[in-house]
């Protein structure tokens, strides 16, 4: 693929999103990634999810945790999608958001390596 | 954050309420007040460390039905009204003994009255999440009617999960960022969500303890 310069301040800025999942059953990384992009696209729209620019970085099952990447200026609308994911393959689901932050070093140290502790 | 309305409690317990941000929890009954069943859920939470408080919510197809509600005012914290038709929003907008009109769609007249007596609109997550496609986004257009009330006749507005097991709640962050997609100010969103509810239990515990005769009005001792 090729990767275009971009001027600095022309960047994304992102921002990196754990969360934790509760479900009845065990969910893979692959239905996980299509439900969020399902409930980002019902409530805003192919336009607005566009915005958003998501991404799911990783996803460890054993903790049923995980990091997901956005677009600094759509959070509030991927934390918003996020509360209406209620079903994932069959199974009651709910997201919890474990914190925010700028860069993925210091989501895994402050929420995820806590947690998996 | 306080969750006016939820029936996880009767159904499942405690379920890791803490794990939420959720410190208040009411009881929820629907169209009557059983006080045994309060009590034993208010002992149980001894060593949970979530404060409880009791919700009765009655569905009101009439006027009079609203006026039967208004009996069990006294026992109970929180009195919901489920206005099912315009003469029950209007008869339960019309009385100050009434906290909050749930799943509430309002007209003009009733949110003028609404304002006057200090009755609260919720908006139930609940509501939101059972429906998809174009039923959820003509109740969204709703919702959005009752904010523009909302704010012209400064009503104000409760936020909670509706939730009916552990899966149904929500973080007050999550909560937070919907009532924001939904048009909502940031601290519109955080006063519905955090503040209000909170406020409006403390204000009917004063009431219900004696001191408080009326808002402003305190017994002496």
């Amino acid at each position: 693929m090729v990767k275009f310069k971009v001027k600095p301040t022309l960047k994304e800025n992102w921002r990196y999103i754990s969360f934790e999942l509760l479900a009845e059953n065990k969910i893979s990384e692959k239905q996980i990634v299509s439900e969020i992009l399902n409930s980002l696209l019902s409530l805003l729209g192919e336009l607005g999810a566009s915005n958003a620019n998501l991404w799911l970085i990783e996803y460890d099952s054993k903790t049923s945790s995980g990091i997901v990447r956005c677009s600094n200026k759509a959070l509030t609308e991927v934390i918003a999608s996020f509360a209406t994911i209620t079903n994932i393959g069959g199974s009651r689901t709910t997201f919890r958001v474990l914190g925010v932050s700028g860069t993925i070093k210091k989501t895994k140290d402050k929420y995820l390596n806590r947690k998996r502790k | 954050m306080y969750d006016l309305h939820n029936s996880v409690i009767l159904k499942e317990g405690f379920p890791d309420f803490e794990s939420f941000g959720i410190s208040g929890a009411g009881v929820l009954f629907r169209n009557s007040f059983k006080k045994e069943h309060y009590e034993t859920a208010k002992e149980a939470a001894k060593n949970s460390g979530l404060d409880i408080f009791s919700v009765l919510e009655v569905n009101a197809d009439k006027s009079g039905d609203v006026k039967i509600a208004l009996k069990n005012r006294e026992f109970v914290d929180i009195l919901m009204i489920n206005a099912k038709s315009p003469r029950a929003m209007r008869a339960a907008t019309e009385s100050s003994l009434v906290d909050v009109i749930s799943h509430a769609f309002i007209d003009q007249s009733s949110a003028a009255l609404a304002s006057n007596n200090s009755v609260a609109l919720e908006i139930n997550l609940a509501d939101i999440l059972e429906l998809t496609g174009i039923k959820r986004s003509l109740l969204f257009s709703k919702i959005k009617f009752n904010l523009l009330l909302a704010r012209k006749y400064k009503l104000d507005i409760v936020m909670t999960t509706g939730a009916s097991s552990k899966y149904g709640l929500r973080q007050p962050r999550q909560m937070m960022a919907l009532a924001e997609v939904l048009g909502m100010s940031n601290a519109e969103a955080k006063r519905a969500v955090m503040e209000f509810p909170k406020e409006l239990v403390e204000k009917n515990r004063r009431k219900h303890s004696g001191v408080t005769v009326k808002e402003g009005i305190t017994k002496n001792g």
